[in-house]
C-alpha cells in the first residue's frame, strides 16, 4: 500500500515536471529558441530539437502516467535526464551564462550545476519506478493524469496571483508617489486658520 | 463518459496553465517594465558606515533609543516628494516602534515643519541644522535607520509608505508605546 502511494507521488512529480517543462517550451518557443542558439546549435538543428524536446517531454510525461507498465517511458525520462545535463554542461562551458527556459519564459535560471546535479535525482527516480512496478488500469491513469494537470494549475495560478499581487502593490506606491493626496498633504502653515 | 469527461477536463487544464502561463508572463514583463523607467519601489540598502555600531545618542538621536531594543528612526523632508507621501499615508500618527526626524527644508518654523508633514510636533525630531543627518553621514531622504539593542546596525531608503510598513516588520519593532519627544536637536 505504501509502494503504491510512493509509486504514485513519483509518478506524479516526474510527470508534472516533464509536463510543465514540455508545455512552457512550446508556449514560450521564442525563449527556448534563444537558449538554443545560446547552445551554439545551427539553425536547422535549432528548429528540429526546439520542438523536438518540448514534444518528447510531453509524450514521456503522458507515457509515464498512462502507460506505467511499459519501460520506454521511463528509458525516455533518463534519456531526457542525460540531454538536460549535456546541456547543463554545454551551458558551463559557455562563454556567457546561458538562460534556461527549462520551465518556460518566466524564470532567470541558467543552464550549469543545476541540470547537472539534477541527473542522479532524475536517474534515481526511474530506478525507483521501475522497481515499484506501479500499475492502475486505462480509466485510472488518466485520472491520474487529469490529477497531475489540476496540480500544474494550481500552482500556476499560485505563481500567478503573487505576480498580480506584487504588480498591484507597485502600482500603489508608485502611484502614491506619481499622484500624492496633496490635499490631505499640505496644512496651510497657520493650520488653516 | 467518465473516460470522456476527464479528458475533455485534462484538455481544459492544459489550456488554462497555458493561459495562466501566459498571464504570469505578462505580469513579468511589466515588472521589467517598470523597473527600466525606474517605477519600481525597492528598498536600496545604504552603508551607514563609521556610525554603524554607535548608540542613537551618540549621533544627536534622544538617548531613550540607546535602550530600545528594537525601532526604526525615519528621516523625512519637506522638500521630497515622497517623503511627503509617506507623511500623508502616516496621516499624523507614528505606528509603534517608529522614530520619526524631520530635516526642514523650506518651513522657517519647527511647528510650521510637523504641520506641513501632518504630525504633532511633540511626536517628532526636528533636525535644526542637519546636526544628526550630518552626524550619520548620509544625505538623502526618505531613510530608514534601523536600531537593534541600543545600537545603531543598518540603513536604507524608503520609496513608498508600503515598504515602511514592511521595513517596521522586517525591523521587528518592539511593541512598546511610542515615548513623546525627548530631546530635540534645535541648533542653527
Amino acid at each position: 500500500m505504501l509502494v503504491q502511494a510512493a509509486a504514485l507521488v513519483l509518478t506524479y512529480g516526474v510527470s508534472g515536471v516533464l509536463l510543465w517543462a514540455g508545455l512552457e517550451k512550446l508556449r514560450a518557443f521564442a525563449a527556448f529558441d534563444t537558449t538554443l542558439a545560446a547552445l551554439g546549435l545551427p539553425r536547422g538543428l535549432r528548429r528540429a530539437v526546439g520542438l523536438g524536446v518540448p514534444f518528447a517531454e510531453i509524450i514521456t510525461a503522458l507515457g509515464v502516467v498512462l502507460l506505467p507498465g511499459q519501460t520506454w517511458p521511463r528509458l525516455a525520462v533518463a534519456g531526457l535526464a542525460a540531454g538536460f545535463a549535456a546541456a547543463g554542461l554545454r551551458g558551463l562551458r559557455a562563454d556567457r551564462p546561458v538562460t534556461c527556459s527549462c520551465f518556460g519564459a518566466t524564470g532567470n535560471a541558467v543552464l550549469g550545476w543545476r541540470q547537472l546535479y539534477a541527473f542522479p535525482i532524475w536517474l534515481a527516480a526511474v530506478v525507483a519506478l521501475d522497481r515499484m512496478g506501479s500499475a492502475w488500469p486505462p480509466r485510472q491513469a488518466v485520472a491520474h493524469l487529469a490529477v497531475v494537470v489540476g496540480v500544474l494549475c494550481g500552482l500556476r495560478a499560485a505563481v500567478l496571483v503573487s505576480a498580480w499581487r506584487r504588480a498591484a502593490d507597485n502600482r500603489r506606491a508608485v502611484g502614491e508617489v506619481l499622484y500624492p493626496r496633496r490635499a490631505r498633504m499640505f496644512v496651510a502653515p497657520d493650520g488653516g486658520r | 463518459m467518465a473516460v470522456v469527461a476527464l479528458v475533455l477536463g485534462t484538455c481544459l487544464g492544459v489550456l488554462l496553465f497555458l493561459l495562466l502561463g501566459a498571464q504570469v508572463e505578462m505580469f513579468r514583463g511589466l515588472e521589467q517594465v517598470r523597473e527600466q523607467a525606474g517605477l519600481i519601489d525597492r528598498v536600496t540598502p545604504v552603508d551607514l558606515g563609521k556610525v554603524r555600531g554607535l548608540a542613537p545618542s551618540e549621533v544627536g538621536l534622544p538617548a531613550t533609543l540607546d535602550t530600545e531594543i528594537s525601532a526604526v528612526v525615519l528621516f523625512l523632508s519637506d522638500k521630497c516628494v515622497v517623503c511627503r507621501s509617506i507623511a500623508a499615508s502616516l496621516d499624523g500618527t507614528i505606528p509603534r516602534g517608529l522614530w520619526l526626524v524631520l530635516e526642514p527644508g523650506t518651513a522657517p518654523r519647527d511647528a510650521e515643519l510637523s504641520q506641513e508633514l501632518g504630525f504633532d510636533p511633540d511626536d517628532v525630531i526636528i533636525d535644526w541644522g542637519r546636526e544628526i543627518t550630518h552626524r550619520i553621514g548620509i544625505e538623502a531622504t526618505p531613510l530608514g535607520v534601523v536600531v537593534e539593542n541600543g545600537r545603531l546596525s543598518r540603513a536604507a531608503t524608503i520609496p513608498s509608505s508600503r515598504q515602511l510598513y514592511e521595513f517596521l516588520g522586517a525591523a521587528r519593532p518592539i511593541t512598546r508605546q511610542q515615548p513623546k519627544l525627548l530631546v530635540k536637536s534645535k541648533g542653527a
